[in-house]
């Protein structure tokens, strides 16, 4: 069995950028093969607009059927998971009031941005440099957290 | 067409979750480790997602794939659009690092069965939700009033 890394996964995660733009046409906009703030927030929005009437963006390509990506992902990692003996439904949340702040908080700061940082990186690949100063930020959010965790454990 | 968009990114989607399960790959987590340990596993992730999206790009807009306006460069509209995006890119880095992992790595990890992913995901769709009714509306408004 050959193992999976970060790197080839995020190669071939970025072929399929590359091939769902080109040959599949999903655009606009540019690199939105795989976003996972994009494409969850189509699928959630255009479930409510259908059912309540209600008038949340949607991107122009989710108008009629959602893409699905965040299915899939969901589907994806389930099939991984079940074949390699790695379901955890015993596990406890730690504390999920945190973790769904945390998700409420990337939703809003990502929706705020756009898109997710696989979206992101694609797009700077695609000559983006709105997207690279995003990508930028994105990472310098991350070391700020990272140091503000050291500040406190070092207190 | 688009029952067609939507079993092709339904079946990327697999190939995506299938991925990132096996790998763990995230685009904040690798900067996180390497930044706290040093450790430069999943950092590897982003030049392997900029290599092969850039490959692909370049190829496909040899051989007549559909590239519209690639390579885009300079594409920044407006100042209020580009502060937006720092602060939603600096507040999705900073929150990500507490949840241990981007909104894929989290989809994943509600996969395998993990409640405290799916209760981040609750907060997700909630967020979602937030965001159409209330902060999007006030964003559209600041940017009506500034531009």
């Amino acid at each position: 069995m050959v193992k999976v890394t970060p790197l080839m996964s995020g190669f071939i995660i970025g072929l399929w950028i590359g091939v769902g733009m080109a040959w599949v046409r999903i655009y606009p906009p540019e690199a939105f093969t795989v976003c996972m703030i994009g494409h969850p927030n189509d699928l959630f929005s255009w479930t409510i607009n259908h059912a309540f009437g209600a008038n949340f963006f949607v991107h122009e390509i989710s108008l009629d059927i959602p893409l699905l990506t965040a299915l899939g992902v969901l589907i994806g990692g389930a099939v991984a998971a079940i074949q390699h003996k790695e379901l955890k439904f015993k596990i406890r949340a730690e504390d999920p009031v945190w973790y769904f702040i945390l998700g409420f908080a990337v939703a809003n700061f990502g929706l705020m941005l756009g898109y997710c940082p696989i979206k992101t990186l694609g797009t700077v690949a695609y000559g983006s440099v709105q997207m690279l100063i995003g990508f930028i930020f994105i990472e310098l959010g991350a070391i700020f957290a990272c140091r503000y965790i050291k500040w406190r454990l070092t207190r | 067409m688009t029952v067609y968009f939507a079993v092709a990114t339904l079946l990327g989607g697999i190939l995506v979750g299938y991925l990132a399960q096996r790998s763990g790959m995230c685009l904040v987590s690798g900067v996180r480790d390497f930044y706290m340990v040093r450790d430069t596993h999943l950092i590897k992730a982003i030049p392997g997602l900029f290599a092969g999206a850039l490959g692909s790009y370049f190829i496909y807009s040899r051989i007549a794939g559909f590239t519209p306006n690639f390579p885009l460069f300079w594409d920044i509209s407006s100042w209020i659009t580009c502060i937006l995006i720092i602060i939603g890119a600096f507040g999705l880095g900073f929150f990500t690092v507490f949840a241990d992992g981007c909104p894929n790595k989290q989809f994943v990890r509600a996969s395998e069965g993990r409640k405290d992913a799916l209760a981040y995901l609750a907060g997700f769709f909630v967020g979602i939700a937030y965001f159409n009714l209330v902060l999007g509306q006030v964003i559209t408004t600041l940017i009506a009033v500034l531009a």
